[in-house]
């Protein structure tokens, strides 16, 4: 399999070939990535959409030696996805009162008590349940290193932070979240 | 140094992960393995760990992909030939334009048609000033000379009608009582002469519709003689 970075000159010399490669190469990763963020569906797709546009426009500046495509890619949806979560955040403070309680009620009465989880779901649905309910600095943590399967080193160059934050973020990130599945009764066998 | 519970947890993730020293790792296992508080908690993150790892991937939409490249790649390519055109003309690609050029063409054509020009036979010197300015003259001169063959048909015919028409008595006065005797006499006399005006009326127009026929330059017929 050709490298990405062969990859990426051959799209700078205008190669459309070496472009659809790269997109079929790396879709499902990018949209993985903004599904487990974002936890809709066609959010994930239009953000996904997004960071291939951004990347489209600014390939030119992707430097090899400043790591790999992966880490590069995974630092333009990272960007977006805060982007996102940025604004829709704004727009949840901006609803109202009467509207945010209803949702909040909901949310609490949807939550699966521990006997009934187990039947309910797949591991994947609660998964994503309990990602939702973390802090996004620890959600993209443990996204960036158990989904996405990216190195501590990796994950410092994405998210700009020093190395000692990226273990504290990951560590932190996996013990909330398996205290969430354990609330909900998941309690998987390590394998 | 032994570990403490709180150590264990802040390194719980380095463990997993092997990146502790050989020495940690000792240490870290010699109190997970003494800690009835710690051991459960390690082998449950450990699943958690493990089970994120299985998961498989999420597959994408199938369309996703195209539409990207649509996005990107396909509309720069569906504008190639148009990236080579000066900014200016741009606009002048563009749907709207198109359809109003269309609609200007056939106007203009509809129009031509109803002026009778006939465009399989215009050449590049029919465009000449000149030549455009003696087709207008002589345009012009043939809707003249059929406005006064209009005007003069219409002169022709008031002129049959008046006399062909019988002279209408003067008003006021009363029509004679002729005795029962008289009209019988006259009645045929009278009805000769209906039918010979009549003859007379239809030759005259026969003749006037004969001489307009043979007359292919449009001109009035003049003067009929009955």
């Amino acid at each position: 399999m050709e490298p990405d970075v062969q990859l990426v000159q051959r799209c700078l010399r205008g190669d459309g070939s070496a472009w659809e490669e790269l997109v079929r190469r790396h879709t499902r990763r990018i949209y993985n990535l903004c599904y487990r963020f974002t936890g809709n569906a066609h959010e994930a797709e239009d953000l996904t959409q997004e960071v291939f546009l951004r990347v489209y426009r600014t390939l030119g500046s992707y430097r090899a030696v400043h790591g790999g495509f992966t880490t590069w890619i995974a630092s333009v949806t990272r960007n977006l996805l805060i982007d996102h979560y940025r604004r829709s955040r704004r727009d949840r403070l901006t609803d109202s009162l009467e509207e945010v309680l209803p949702v909040i009620e909901q949310k609490e009465s949807s939550a699966p008590r521990p006997d009934q989880s187990a039947a309910r779901g797949e591991l994947s649905q609660q998964v994503q349940r309990a990602l939702l309910q973390l802090s996004p600095e620890l959600r993209e943590a443990v996204v960036l290193r158990d989904l996405q399967g990216l190195d501590y080193k990796e994950i410092q160059e994405v998210l700009q932070v020093p190395e000692g934050t990226v273990k504290s973020r990951i560590n932190r990130g996996r013990i909330e979240l398996a205290r969430l599945l354990e609330q909900m009764g998941v309690r998987p066998s390590p394998a | 140094m032994s570990w403490t519970c709180e150590h264990v947890e802040q390194r719980l993730s380095e463990y997993l992960d092997r990146l502790l020293t050989p020495a940690e790792r000792a240490e870290f296992a010699a109190h997970v393995q003494a800690c009835p508080r710690c051991r459960p908690r390690v082998e449950h993150l450990g699943g958690v760990v493990s089970a994120l790892h299985r998961l498989a991937p999420l597959e994408p939409p199938p369309r996703l992909v195209q539409r990207i490249l649509e996005q990107t790649s396909g509309a720069e390519a569906a504008r190639g030939w148009r990236r080579r055109l000066p900014g200016w003309l741009l606009p002048v690609f563009t749907p709207r334009f198109a359809m109003g050029a269309v609609t200007v063409m056939i106007a203009f054509l509809v129009l031509s048609q109803a002026l009778g020009i006939s465009w399989s036979q215009v050449s590049l010197a029919d465009l000449h000033p000149s030549h455009l300015y003696r087709a207008a003259d002589r345009r012009l001169n043939l809707l003249y000379a059929r406005g006064v063959k209009f005007v003069n048909d219409l002169r022709v015919i008031q002129e049959l009608q008046s006399r062909l028409q019988p002279a209408t008595p003067p008003e006021g006065s009363e029509p004679q009582e002729l005795p029962p005797a008289n009209k019988q006499s006259e009645q045929p006399e009278q009805r000769r002469q209906n039918h010979a005006d009549e003859i007379l009326h239809h030759r005259m127009l026969l003749a006037y519709f004969g001489l307009t026929l043979q007359n292919g330059t449009g001109l009035p017929p003049g003067r009929i003689r009955p």
